[in-house]
């Protein structure tokens, strides 16, 4: 077996994780996540961070399942916690937060 | 549902920090071999050593998960690395120079296992300083954790702090600016609302160095109990503090103990007799 010394971003295996943050907004998740279709490559991953919501955010990620890499969902204390989560499961080297109420990414800068 | 945890393939995450101590970290790397269990993962972050640090990781390379091996700022960015990397429910740091009983570990980690709600847990040891050997042990009934000012009032030591990973959440990461990390650390959660308890186990063996006197800087702790505590406890401590140097303030202290133990030597008292210090006990319980 062999081990060779590594750097930090080697073992950051995504290249964006872009993170969701939502409770009980599926109809914006929904949206949210059609426009984040349009953007997210190969290399990206996306986590959904809900905080058990009641209602139909559990279809809608279901849905979007081909894309959605990590979902979690259980009771948090505010949307900083659940940002908190998604930050120590995030795997890429760099990290977006993505309000699931704003439509202000466009594929191209996001590429730039 | 889906939690956080799910997202945790490993048990326990054994984070060693090392910079240019290739024979210590060769030493703590054989205590790891038997702390660590088949669930568990063993991440060395190293600070771009110069030395022999890369061959000895080599040579433990069937335990070594994770070997980061970059320029960083101090020990606190290097654990901080750690914990981001880390994929284990539990985080344990693990010092070079000191000695761990995998058998109490693993009674940490079932009794953290059983508590859920718990976030930190504190686990109990020997220091030695000079020869002399101090106990950390907070006794039975204690109900520690309650108030941050629990941190300054009962013996602390880093070495047996076991963090629950999704609980950093919560509490954030270790601050890079601070001098004791992981009493401040523990401070902050505590006020933060973490639920922190101490377990009754002999986890370590922590020899006195040199590197520790540094921590014990009292304008660095009277800044952390003004921040964190209540306004009553830091004029205590501000007065505590003071006494060390000022006679005037020694004999003042004295004065307001004789004082005090006066008004409180009851009937009762007398008729109980003297205060019995409390017996250290490693029965596995929660303080």
């Amino acid at each position: 077996m062999e081990i060779k010394p590594q750097t930090f971003e080697s073992y950051c295996t995504k290249r964006i994780s872009y993170i969701f943050s939502t409770k009980n907004r599926a109809a914006f998740l929904e949206k949210a996540l059609d426009n984040c279709r349009k953007f997210l490559e190969p290399e990206d991953e996306l986590i959904v961070i809900d905080g058990a919501s009641q209602d139909n955010t559990r279809e809608v990620v279901k849905k979007n399942a081909d894309i959605i890499d990590v979902f979690v969902s259980e009771p948090d204390l505010s949307g900083a916690h659940a940002s908190n989560k998604a930050f120590l499961l995030a795997r890429g080297r760099y990290i977006k937060p993505l309000p699931d109420d704003d439509d202000y990414i466009h594929p191209v800068p996001t590429a730039r | 549902m889906t939690t956080f945890e799910f997202y945790s393939p490993k048990r326990v995450s054994f984070i060693v920090t090392t910079k240019n101590s290739a024979s210590e970290l060769d030493k703590c790397l054989a205590v790891c071999r038997r702390l660590k269990g088949f669930e568990d993962e063993l991440l060395v972050i190293d600070g771009a050593s110069g030395d022999k640090t890369t061959e000895v990781v080599e040579k433990y390379a069937d335990i070594v998960d994770v070997f980061v091996s970059e320029k960083d700022f101090s020990n606190t960015h290097a654990s901080n690395k750690g914990m981001l990397l880390a994929k284990g429910r539990y985080l344990k740091s693990i010092a070079p120079d000191d000695t761990y009983y995998p058998k109490a570990m693993e009674q940490a980690i079932a009794m953290f296992d059983r508590h859920p709600e718990i976030d930190i847990l504190l686990c109990g040891g020997t220091k030695e300083k000079n020869g002399k050997i101090g106990y950390v042990f907070i006794p039975s009934g204690s109900h520690y954790g309650n108030k941050p000012e629990d941190v300054f009032l009962y013996p602390r030591c880093g070495v047996g702090h076991i963090y629950r990973r999704k609980s950093l959440a919560r509490m954030g990461i270790l601050n890079l600016r601070s001098l004791n990390t992981d009493s401040e650390f523990l401070v902050h959660a505590i006020y933060s609302g973490a639920i922190v308890r101490f377990c009754r186990v002999n986890l370590f063996h922590h020899p006195f160095s040199h590197y520790d006197q540094e921590f014990y800087t009292d304008k660095f702790w009277l800044s952390v109990a003004k921040r964190y505590c209540s306004r009553r406890f830091y004029f205590k401590y501000l007065l505590f503090i003071k006494s060390r140097h000022s006679k005037i303030i020694q004999v003042f202290c004295y004065l307001l103990k004789l004082v005090r133990r006066k008004i409180k030597s009851s009937a009762i008292k007398k008729f109980l007799g003297k205060k019995v210090l409390p017996e250290i006990v490693w029965d596995g319980g929660l303080s």
